[in-house]
């Protein structure tokens, strides 16, 4: 090497040398707890419940509404992420093709809107909220680098072919070509939320998940919880038209356990698992509109969603 | 004791290792030369309730140094022997003890430059690295690493360096690693521009710091990255230059861990001939406090600079009572300088001429939005880059120059301040002093040994203390004695029980490159500052005595 690159390889070298943080507070780690031989609880740190005494007292202090997720023992239920944002003028025909479809495959289907990038960015004054989890370097971001997302609208159904991205004029026919899969496990699905609203508990959710696979399987997967809203009105682009009350449907709003959640121990036929979240809900958001998202996927660079299963809250 | 063991052994090596050759031992030991220096500070403190100087339990406060720089031919050695038993009042507590935390060796072969040990070293205008000591502040930070230069082609200087900042008689825990390049166009480029009349430098820097990250509160950067590029055009008399520095997300203890980045502008130009100058200066500062340990405050550890746009005053008054201390989190500042010489005959003139310097800066925090997100993202606050905030400092000074006989001269200064003490000394709620300063100097010469100076001084202000006052009578016996006497008054304080007088006087010795100096009286406590660096001086009493010595 000539001595004359030295010090530029210096230079270049001292460019490189700089963090930039995005996010200044170490993520919080949720606690977990057993409290029996089959559940393991995995409890918000923000809920400040450090040891089972102060869990089971959770759990007798209130009473507690529950509403459980349809069987999927025999059905492959498939989830559909779309990508989408406010200011995306194309974006409400991915929403319509979504309510179409979701009217079609019912319970089967579980759509997911995952606003992020450029068009979910807040401008006021009329697009003043932010509807991306996390904010700018979310969640939905996070997801949006991951996938690859360069046009809207657009999905993953069931994040099939390595989480190929499709457009909305896609979606309809990817469905049809898995939705008939045998399923490879079972997620049952319970909510539990504090029966009385008035009380300072009401936020706190509860969401029991008991797996149990169907086939042995060689892949390693990750269990994923979302919540997500359903009906909210604010503004939307819709071709270049500025709508007011216009209905955002199935909205992502909280990533539970993590951008890419749990890893599960090995899918043996036959095994079963459970773990119960114990999360917050944002008392802005309406409870009765919202589920709780859960979801199989095998781990990276395939992402494929194996299973999912959903349930309301209220 | 091991200090002295590695500096024998550290210096045979060096001297072994890059000048024997052929040549004898004696040969090369007779091409060497030593210099140095040496400095000695030391001070009998008393109780002085009067002014609030408390009592020192030493009795006896000194620092010493000592500089020894040994060169032979290409190659060049030297150390810095420190002794702090203890350190005098207002110097940082960190320095206690005697040690050597200064030695380097350096060697030049082939336009390479080649640096081991403690250096001082600075880009540009220091905005985002400069290393130096600034002894009367106690301030040092020095780099301990390793330095290479390298004169790449004719005219292009390339400067890359890494090392640890020196921290009294420790170091930080970050390391600084740094590269610059500066480039002389008319030496680059000497056949296209022989003929130029414009002389043009440009350079760029680059400086990031390394500090592992150990907080559970925050995630914070580990390694954070400046950078900044700069040019100089001189055109005859007239000079125009600039820097723009950038600095990544660097949440400290300055900034109360923030993660905004920071940026400073500094622009200067000027124009001087024969009896007439002019000098504007602007810059704009914003939260560019850039340290090798993030948790660090007061002068420690400072991997940057920031150069005060205000006048460094040297009259007791004005140096003492309210001088202004560079704000790295955010400022604002311009200075103008004209400087003119009324010639021998004009009607301002008058037969021997005189001359007039006119100085106006001022200096405001930056215009800031707080964007209220402690706990999110942490950005602090927004600013718009032209827009001015709350005045911290302004000075509007005169100063004439005038000889009035072949044995009288005098300067005589007006000066007209506002000074925020809530931000400059951080005391909150106190109110911005506005004062007016007259400042009379006259020297008379006795004869030719023997001359005769006094100043009168005057501070006249409604807030803080209020009015002070200063005279000084000096008397030289050229070439080797003085002796002065000085009484600075604080006259119009409200509270006629703190009226105080602080006097001094003082004599001293000066014998080619030895300089003797004994002194008795009281120091105010204030805040002590060069360049816009500045150090909180506590009130003390006593006998001073100092001795420098080069050789």
């Amino acid at each position: 090497m000539k001595k004359q690159l030295i010090l530029p390889l210096l230079f270049i070298v001292a460019l490189s040398a700089c963090d930039k943080v995005d996010d200044p507070f170490p993520e919080k780690k949720d606690i977990s707890f057993s409290l029996d031989e089959t559940t393991e609880y995995i409890v918000d740190a923000d809920l400040n419940i450090n040891d089972t005494t102060a869990l089971k007292k959770l759990f007798t202090d209130h009473q507690w509404d529950t509403i459980a997720a349809p069987d999927n023992s025999t059905k492959r239920f498939i989830v559909v992420e779309e990508f989408t944002g406010h200011k995306c003028l194309n974006c409400p025909r991915g929403t319509w093709e979504i309510v179409r479809l979701d009217n079609i495959h019912q319970e089967q289907l579980i759509p997911v809107a995952i606003h992020a990038g450029t068009f979910a960015e807040p401008r006021p004054p009329k697009y003043s909220h932010d509807h991306r989890v996390g904010g700018d370097g979310g969640a939905g971001d996070t997801y949006l680098n991951t996938f690859g997302v360069t046009a809207y609208p657009s999905a993953m159904v069931s994040r099939t072919r390595q989480a190929e991205l499709l457009s909305d004029a896609q979606w309809d026919q990817r469905i049809n070509s898995i939705k008939n899969d045998i399923p490879k496990v079972k997620i049952d699905l319970k909510n539990y939320i504090v029966k009385d609203t008035n009380s300072s508990a009401a936020n706190i959710l509860r969401i029991q998940i008991d797996i149990e696979w169907l086939d042995n399987l060689t892949k390693e997967h990750q269990l994923q919880v979302f919540l997500t809203e359903d009906n909210i009105i604010d503004w939307q682009d819709s071709a270049g038209v500025d709508l007011e009350f216009y209905n955002h449907r199935h909205m992502l709003r909280k990533v539970v356990n993590g951008n890419f959640g749990l890893e599960l121990e090995a899918a043996e036929i036959g095994k079963k698992a459970s773990y119960q979240y114990i999360t917050t809900v944002d008392n802005k958001w309406k409870a009765k509109d919202m589920e709780s998202v859960v979801f199989i996927f095998e781990k990276s660079p395939s992402y494929e969603i194996i299973q999912g299963n959903a349930a309301h809250l209220r | 004791m091991k200090y002295h063991y590695q500096l024998a052994i550290f210096g045979l090596l060096c001297i072994f290792s890059f000048s024997l050759k052929a040549q004898s031992f004696q040969d090369v030991m007779e091409r060497g030369k030593i210099r140095g220096n040496f400095q000695f500070e030391s001070q009998y403190y008393q109780k002085d309730t009067d002014i609030g100087a408390e009592d020192v339990a030493e009795k006896i406060l000194s620092n010493g140094y000592l500089n020894l720089n040994y060169t032979n031919g290409s190659f060049s050695a030297g150390v810095r022997y420190e002794s702090y038993l203890n350190a005098l009042l207002g110097y940082p507590t960190g320095y206690k003890g005697n040690g050597i935390m200064y030695r380097y060796a350096s060697y030049d072969k082939d336009k390479l430059s080649l640096t081991v040990g403690n250096f001082y070293e600075q880009f540009g205008s220091g905005l985002i690295l400069r290393t130096y000591e600034e002894r009367g502040l106690g301030y040092d930070n020095a780099l301990d690493g390793v330095r290479l230069k390298y004169n790449i082609y004719d005219g292009v200087r390339l400067t890359a360096l890494t090392g640890k900042q020196r921290l009294f008689f420790d170091y930080g825990e970050g390391i600084v690693r740094g590269f610059d390049a500066e480039i002389y166009l008319n030496e680059t480029f000497s056949a296209a521009l022989k003929d130029s009349k414009a002389r043009i430098i440009i350079g760029g820097s680059a400086v990031s710091k390394y500090q592992a990250d150990e907080s559970s509160r925050f995630v914070l950067p580990e390694n954070v990255a400046s950078f900044s590029g700069r040019a100089s055009v001189t055109y005859g008399k007239f000079n125009v230059n600039g820097e723009y520095a950038y600095k990544y997300n660097d949440p400290s203890a300055d900034n109360n861990f923030i993660y905004k980045n920071g940026e400073a502008l500094l622009l200067q130009t000027s124009y001087s001939q024969k009896g007439f100058g002019l000098l504007f200066s602007a810059k704009r500062v914003d939260n560019m406090s850039f340290r090798s340990d993030r948790g660090e405050g007061q002068q420690n550890l400072l991997i940057n600079y920031v150069p005060a746009l205000t006048k460094q005053h040297t009259y007791n008054l004005l140096a003492t009572l309210y001088p202004y201390a560079t704000q790295l989190n955010g400022e604002v500042a311009f200075q103008g300088d004209l400087i003119y010489k009324f010639d021998k005959g004009s009607f301002l003139g008058g037969e021997r001429g005189m001359d007039i310097q006119i100085n106006y800066s001022t200096a405001n925090n930056i215009d800031t939005t707080m964007l209220n997100d402690d706990n999110t993202k942490r950005q602090g606050y927004k600013s718009d880059f032209f827009s001015i905030g709350e005045v911290y400092y302004k000075d509007f000074n005169v100063q004439l120059s005038k000889r009035f006989s072949s044995k009288a001269k005098g300067d005589f200064s007006y000066a007209n301040l506002v000074y925020n003490q809530d931000i400059i000394e951080g005391k909150p709620g106190n109110p911005k002093v506005y004062a007016d300063v007259f400042i009379a100097d006259v020297t008379y010469n006795l004869s030719m040994r023997n001359s005769l100076r006094g100043e009168a001084q005057v501070l006249l202000t409604e807030q803080d203390k209020g009015n002070w006052g200063t005279v000084l009578l000096e008397y030289t016996y050229a070439p080797h004695w003085f002796i002065a006497i000085q009484d600075q008054y604080n006259y119009g304080n409200e509270d006629k029980d703190k009226r105080t007088h602080y006097y001094n006087a003082s004599v001293g010795y000066n014998n080619q490159g030895n300089r003797i100096t004994l002194s008795y009286g009281r120091q105010k406590a204030g805040i002590f500052c060069v360049g816009g660096v500045c150090r909180v001086v506590p009130a003390s009493s006593g006998l001073y005595l100092s001795v420098t010595s080069s050789f």
